[in-house]
């Protein structure tokens, strides 16, 4: 901001009304949208209103603000004026103070009316939000067959909301913040007071304000600054669009951080484990989801180490596999021109450009598109002897347990890896493959979310008594689930922890 | 709550030895003690090397920021502490490049014989780097995820094996076995040393526990578990090839474990996937290896952090690697060189600091 602008914001308001209107028009020069609205009080008292169009609740601000403001106050006279708005004229509103016209610019951006009055060295900032929105709809990243449906919106409003009704505690606590140097977006965080450590709070709440970005538009850009492994293609923090699941992260000692204009919200910390679960998991029965959860490993195993895994037998050991088989994929391999690398690579790539054309393309045409694709690909390229049959078939079996894994954040880090391996198999056979996968757990061993390991309790679980271990690769039924998790406060053990 | 990547638990400990018990020397063994009364004799010599694993881990109890560097300087001085640290270093040092250079050659033999030697040394190596410098917990928390996956196929493997030779007799060309000779135990005492060279690690690892009470029992039953598979390993190689040919066998635990033969296992030969158990023990007793021998140069040359260290350790190791022509001679180097260290290192000096440490006073490590 130019040192002038950054002058006149910081200037206090003065009592003289055709000053703080000069002010307030020069602050928002060129803004089209920014309304100013004159008024009387009584015969002779001066008032102006600032606000921005189609921000505020236009009908309420003519009730109760300007109707009544000017019915009421007709023999009132300036002195005490505004202390009277505020306690006995001005109806429906939280209504504060606002002393600098820094303060006043901040609260017409943000959805406030400023009332200013001759006489009056401060504006009353009438809270008149409302913001055009989409409503409460139903959750589309992550659909449960059976469960709430709604889902986080854009308003931040609404999705506080819509936790505080499924935790009805006053140890629920909300901490707002303003996040982005030009941006100034609002943010809050929520925990519950009981439940959370407090130098995980401490830490979180350092790290938003000290977020050195014009703007942060998504919490996936806020996820991307609050991470500690940045470098890591596997997300350290969890985000959710399901309020009941921000309510379940909650209850086990999380932190939630919500921004506005974001339908997505920071759940923190995160672990691998927690990636593999869906909201569901916890409404059905534990043996039916236990099962799931089992399959949503082995899809994730699957969907990094099969197409490797193909490389490594069918290049450098076909002698592994049954003489049957192998003969079969030799066989359907004959005239194809190319390596099997190649194919590979080639198929998994035609399979990521489908994936992302689904994702881009409008809803009509996409499906279309899928199949269209499939034939043109899967049924086409294999006729025409371009592929094997056996490469399609491990092609689109890796995609599809991509697709069982609940949480799409964490398959982008299985999707890249896969090529990690792919090239490692590719030169070395099944020992490539082997320091592939063990170059995977080492460095997902590294990684941590806020002190908790990452791949917690698969490792490290003793810290907890092997607790956790129940609410991991199967799920026990709901009483033997431990109710404090690691992520809640609780108290140090001698001689540290690991 | 959770440490800084610094420390590791009893049970990341103990994952660690199991896993690097399991190494290359298994292979080996049958060969070496392929008579009737091996495995008899191999048992009481293993389990006499093991009872001194205890020993090791009472010094973390003693002192538990020391490491090796400081229970030398506080016994010997400065001058001849250092003399001594620079001797295990080199041995710790030795026994991770023979190993990398015996799996390597494994590896070549039986996986990739088309690819160079020095290709595969860079690879593994890096992958060591990669680990070492992520630090000990890093390493403990992979061995308590890769434990499962490699003890419990291993297991079953042998059991499989077992049955798959000579069903319900399968130990009766074995037994009964003549008691082994005075001098074959003393021999198999020496000769079983490379199995537990990963007490080299005890000596740096107490700074790095959690909590070092529990570990003494845990480290002990590792011992033990090492000893009882190569044991079994020997006896059922035994069993199947008799005392004459087994002494010819290179690698006769893969090729015992390849004769699976139940109905109802997919792959036609499941010994290349069995090396992936050694694969895994390789993998941690190498980058093991780098971590303390930096762990050893950070506090022998004062500086802040290991990293340096490390990668000086990576390159010694790579160079020692280089130097045995085959792998016979590197073996025959390990077999040499491994008891003589050993028993400085893991025998007379944890005695020496024992004894010391009960004659009392705060150790000054200067």
């Amino acid at each position: 901001m130019k040192k002038n602008q950054k002058q006149k914001t910081e200037k206090q308001i003065t009592g003289n009304i055709l000053e703080s209107r000069k002010t307030m028009k020069e602050i928002f020069k060129d803004c089209g949208d920014i309304v100013f609205r004159d008024f009387t009080a009584g015969a002779h008292i001066p008032l102006f209103l600032v606000f921005t169009d189609n921000m505020v609740n236009s009908a309420s601000i003519e009730e109760s603000i300007l109707n009544n403001v000017m019915n009421r106050c007709r023999e009132e006279e300036a002195e005490g004026l505004l202390p009277v708005l505020t306690e006995q004229v001005i109806s429906g509103f939280d209504v504060q103070k606002a002393e600098t016209f820094e303060k006043a610019a901040e609260g017409v951006l943000s959805g406030d009316t400023l009332i200013f009055m001759e006489g009056s060295n401060y504006a009353l900032r009438a809270s008149t939000k409302s913001f055009p929105n989409r409503g409460v709809s139903k959750a589309e990243t992550e659909v449960v067959v059976q469960g709430p449906k709604d889902a986080f919106t854009e308003l931040l409003a609404f999705n506080l909301v819509l936790i505080r009704r499924r935790i009805q505690d006053v140890r629920l606590k909300v901490k707002r913040k303003k996040v982005g140097t030009i941006g100034k977006n609002d943010a809050a965080i929520m925990y519950l007071s009981h439940l959370v450590r407090p130098d995980m709070l401490a830490k979180v709440e350092k790290q938003l304000e000290n977020l050195q970005l014009n703007g942060i538009l998504d919490t996936g850009t806020a996820e991307q600054l609050l991470e500690k492994h940045r470098m890591s293609p596997f997300p350290q923090l969890q985000m959710t669009e399901r309020p009941d699941k921000a309510a379940a992260a909650l209850m086990e000692g999380r932190i939630v951080v919500l921004l506005d204009n974001s339908p997505f919200v920071i759940l923190l910390p995160a672990t691998l484990n927690l990636f593999f679960q869906a909201a569901e998991d916890y409404y059905e029965r534990w043996e039916i989801m236990s099962f799931i959860r089992i399959l949503r490993y082995v899809a994730a195993f699957f969907a990094v180490a099969l197409p490797g895994l193909y490389i490594a037998l069918s290049v450098y050991h076909p002698s592994l596999l049954p003489t049957a088989l192998a003969v079969q994929i030799a066989k359907t391999r004959l005239h194809i021109p190319f390596s099997v690398v190649s194919e590979v690579v080639v198929m998994e790539l035609a399979f990521e450009l489908l994936r992302e054309a689904g994702i881009r393309l409008p809803s009509p045409v996409s499906s279309t598109i899928g199949i269209v694709g499939g034939i043109i690909i899967g049924s086409a390229a294999v006729e025409a002897g371009l592929v094997s049959p056996a490469v399609v078939i491990i092609s689109a079996l890796t995609g599809i347990c991509t697709f069982v894994i609940p949480n799409s954040a964490i398959v982008s880090g299985l999707r890249l890896s896969k090529y990690g391996i792919i090239l490692l198999s590719s030169l070395f056979g099944l020992f490539g493959f082997w320091v592939g996968l063990l170059f995977l757990l080492v460095h997902l061993s590294g990684l941590s979310s806020y002190g908790i390991p990452y791949l917690y309790p698969f490792c490290s679980a003793t810290v907890n008594d092997d607790k956790d271990l129940a609410d991991s690769i199967i799920r026990l039924p709901l009483r033997k689930i431990n109710n404090h998790s690691i992520f809640g406060k609780r108290k140090e053990k001698k001689g540290g922890e690991v | 709550m959770f440490s800084k990547n610094d420390k590791i638990s009893d049970r990341q400990l103990t994952a660690i030895l199991l896993l690097t018990f399991l190494g290359t020397e298994m292979f080996f063994l049958p060969a070496y003690f392929g008579k009737t009364e091996g495995w008899l004799t191999l048992l009481v010599g293993a389990l006499a090397a093991a009872a001194f694993l205890p020993f090791l881990t009472l010094l973390a109890r003693k002192e538990p920021s020391f490491t090796a560097v400081e229970w030398f300087r506080s016994l010997f001085g400065r001058k001849v502490g250092n003399i001594l640290i620079y001797g295990l270093l080199a041995k710790l040092l030795f026994d991770g490049a023979i190993e990398l250079r015996v799996f390597s050659e494994v590896l070549r033999r039986i996986i990739l014989p088309k690819t160079s030697l020095w290709i595969l040394l860079v690879l593994l190596l890096l992958l060591y780097l990669y680990t070492a410098q992520r630090g000990l917990e890093t390493q403990g928390r992979a061995a308590e995820i890769l434990l499962p996956f490699v003890l419990l196929p291993f297991l079953l493997f042998l059991v499989g094996a077992a049955f798959s030779l000579n069903g319900n007799q399968v130990l009766s060309p074995a037994l009964p076995a003549p008691l082994p000779k005075d001098g074959h135990i003393g021999k198999s005492f020496f000769a079983t040393q490379p199995l537990f060279q990963a007490m080299n690690f005890l000596l740096f690892v107490p700074p790095f526990l959690a909590n070092g009470r529990g570990s003494t029992k845990k480290v002990w039953y590792a011992g033990l578990f090492a000893a009882v598979t190569a044991v079994l390993l020997i006896l059922l190689s035994f069993v199947a090839y008799g005392g004459e040919s087994l002494s010819h066998k290179l690698f006769a635990p893969l090729q015992l474990m390849e004769r699976v033969g139940r109905s109802g296992v997919f792959f036609a030969r499941q010994d290349l996937f069995l090396v992936w158990f050694w694969m895994v023990s390789a993998f941690l007793f190498g980058s093991c290896s780098l971590f303390f021998g930096g762990v050893c140069c950070q506090r022998l040359f004062g500086r802040k952090e290991p990293k340096g260290g490390i990668f000086l350790c990576a390159l010694l190791i790579f160079l020692i690697a280089l130097l045995p022509e085959t792998m016979e001679s590197a073996l025959a180097l390990r077999r040499k060189l491994s008891p003589i260290l050993g028993m400085f290192y893991f025998v007379l000096f944890p005695l020496l600091f024992l004894i010391s440490s009960k004659k009392g006073g705060k150790r000054n490590a200067a």
